[in-house]
């Protein structure tokens, strides 16, 4: 018999990790039909409206500072997102851009953040397409994993990372890409 | 049957966390927030806690703090639950003092496994935490009829609004006590079961009996119909106020207008008796009669506090008067209130009823003043 599982939070809300600045946001966002890779894409709204936000210092990252029952997050400010890996996909008529099976090694900084993790593509990876030319501000981390460079034992996961390309320093790819499955 | 308590302001994870495990043969009581969820486990405490980080009142790394803060709840078990995914998250909880630790979106059968796992392991017997005893306060007369209860009430509600906690008030007037109807409670259990008890009870025992009232305090009432103590009854009350100082800061208790067995124990373990007189000769005979035999107990006088309480509106003898006659400073005057048979026959606290009556705030600063007496001791 089917169990229905005891979810982060109430139906349509997804519970998301944001970091943006010196700060981690637990909170919940509004999702309807759509996927927390939409939401941080659509580029007609420069904000995100979150709900039951528990913030921490990435210094202490485990140590709630404080919480509040709606914010609003700038979406220029999120350095990345940790969001199951059905929240990091596009949904609708952009998913086509998201296919690929080969998978690149990748190695990147964000302002007081260095993230490693594997970026998804269908051809070789070109860095400045990727980086430069790309229409998403929010790209997919897969099998992701971000240190805090001050604090290096602070190291956050997940399923996937949705990492503002806006916001990267630095980015490193390897050469020889894996096959995806 | 294991008991487990679930604290999450998700209602419907409260909903079917509360089928699963109902289902899976765990008796579940449910908490909405922090706060009540801590109230429900100090009140009852269950064998374990299911605890949720992130509610707004109060985030469940301080819930499991204070549960392990608390000797009544300190060695429970305790499974924090959360959508907080990250190994610092797990620090997090361990560090508050959890014992697992499990990520939301979970499958109720993994968490019913896991409870079944954490309650299978061996805990220790108590864990070293101390609280400071509790404070009795005996409000007493062998005069009746002259305000006794209603002052031990109100004396009572007044200390549990100055500490901010709950208050127990024992009712051994075991011929005609009072108490409940002062509050408009309606007892279940009451001391009539626990006097002519055989076996000793415990805290978790005993808790069934302290009938909770919203202003804070507890009460363990007299029973319904009148009874003799019974010998061994002073032993049962010393037992009993040695239970409830484990757990309160003030046990205040309403004596009755005799020297049985029972209340003279009482007197004796008190920390303080309040002698209640009134401004009127039969009332200053008796007082002065049961002086002696109350410094007999081994009291010192600044532990027998003299209050007179002016229950009819027109006393027949001044202040000065009783003092004189009884050879002791009158430490406090309770003022006559017209309200007060109002508030009793609606079985509200004057307190609370009427709380800016010069009846209630002389109530509130005898509270004040017996609080800071007894802190310096």
């Amino acid at each position: 018999m089917k169990q229905t599982v005891v979810s982060a939070g109430p139906s349509g809300y997804v519970t998301v990790d944001f970091f943006s600045g010196d700060y981690r946001v637990s909170a919940q966002i509004s999702v309807r039909n759509r996927t927390v890779n939409d939401i941080l894409n659509d580029k007609r709204v420069s904000y995100i409206e979150i709900f039951d936000a528990y913030i921490s210092r990435i210094s202490q990252p485990g140590y709630i500072v404080g919480s509040h029952h709606v914010a609003l997050l700038r979406k220029d400010s999120i350095s990345f997102a940790v969001v199951p890996a059905e929240e990091s996909r596009p949904s609708g008529q952009r998913a086509y851009r998201y296919g690929g099976k080969l998978l690149y090694q990748v190695f990147l900084t964000l302002p007081a953040l260095e993230v490693q993790g594997k970026v998804r593509t269908a051809s070789k990876l070109d860095l400045y397409t990727f980086l430069v030319t790309n229409v998403d501000d929010f790209v997919v981390l897969t099998e992701p994993l971000a240190r805090v460079a001050n604090f290096p034992d602070n190291t956050f996961s997940g399923e996937s990372f949705l990492v503002n390309r806006l916001l990267i320093t630095m980015f490193c790819a390897n050469d020889q890409p894996e096959q995806a499955e | 049957m294991p008991t487990v308590l679930i604290i999450d302001d998700d209602h419907s994870v409260l909903k079917l966390l509360d089928f699963a495990m109902s289902k899976a043969g765990f008796q579940v009581t449910l908490a909405g927030d922090g706060s009540s969820g801590l109230e429900k486990a100090q009140a009852s405490p269950p064998d374990l806690a299911i605890v949720d980080v992130m509610m707004p009142d109060m985030d469940g790394y301080e819930v499991c703090r204070r549960l392990r803060a608390d000797p009544r709840t300190a060695n429970m078990a305790i499974i924090i639950l959360t959508a907080r995914a990250q190994t610092v998250d797990r620090e997090a909880a361990l560090e508050a003092g959890a014992d697992e630790y499990l990520v939301k979106p979970v499958m109720p059968d993994e968490l019913i496994r896991l409870t079944r796992e954490v309650l299978a392991r061996p805990r220790a017997a108590a864990l070293p935490v101390e609280r400071p005893q509790g404070r009795i306060v005996t409000v007493f007369s062998l005069r009746g009829g002259i305000g006794v209860t209603s002052l031990a009430v109100n004396l009572a509600v007044a200390f549990a609004l100055l500490r901010k906690e709950e208050i127990v008030i024992l009712d051994l007037s075991l011929l005609a006590g009072h108490v409940t109807l002062m509050l408009n409670l309606q007892p279940q259990l009451t001391l009539a079961n626990l006097l002519g008890a055989e076996v000793e009870p415990d805290e978790k025992a005993l808790e069934p009996y302290l009938v909770r009232h919203s202003s804070g305090v507890r009460v363990l009432a007299a029973p319904p119909r009148p009874m003799m103590p019974s010998p061994g009854s002073g032993q049962a009350v010393k037992r009993l106020t040695s239970l409830l100082k484990g757990r309160f800061p003030y046990i205040v208790a309403d004596t009755a207008s005799s020297l049985d067995e029972a209340t003279t124990t009482m007197l004796t373990v008190s920390d303080l008796v309040i002698i209640v007189v009134a401004a009127e000769v039969q009332a200053l005979q008796t007082t002065l009669t049961s002086l002696p035999a109350l410094a007999a107990l081994g009291h010192k006088d600044d532990n027998l506090w003299l209050v007179l309480n002016q229950h009819t509106p027109q006393p027949p003898l001044a202040v000065q008067t009783v003092e004189q006659a009884l050879r002791r400073p009158v430490r406090a005057q309770i003022p006559y209130e017209p309200a007060l048979p109002q508030a009793i026959q609606r079985g509200v606290p004057l307190l609370l009823h009427k709380p800016d009556s010069p009846m209630a705030a002389a109530v509130a600063k005898l509270a004040y003043q017996i609080d800071k007496h007894l802190e310096k001791k």
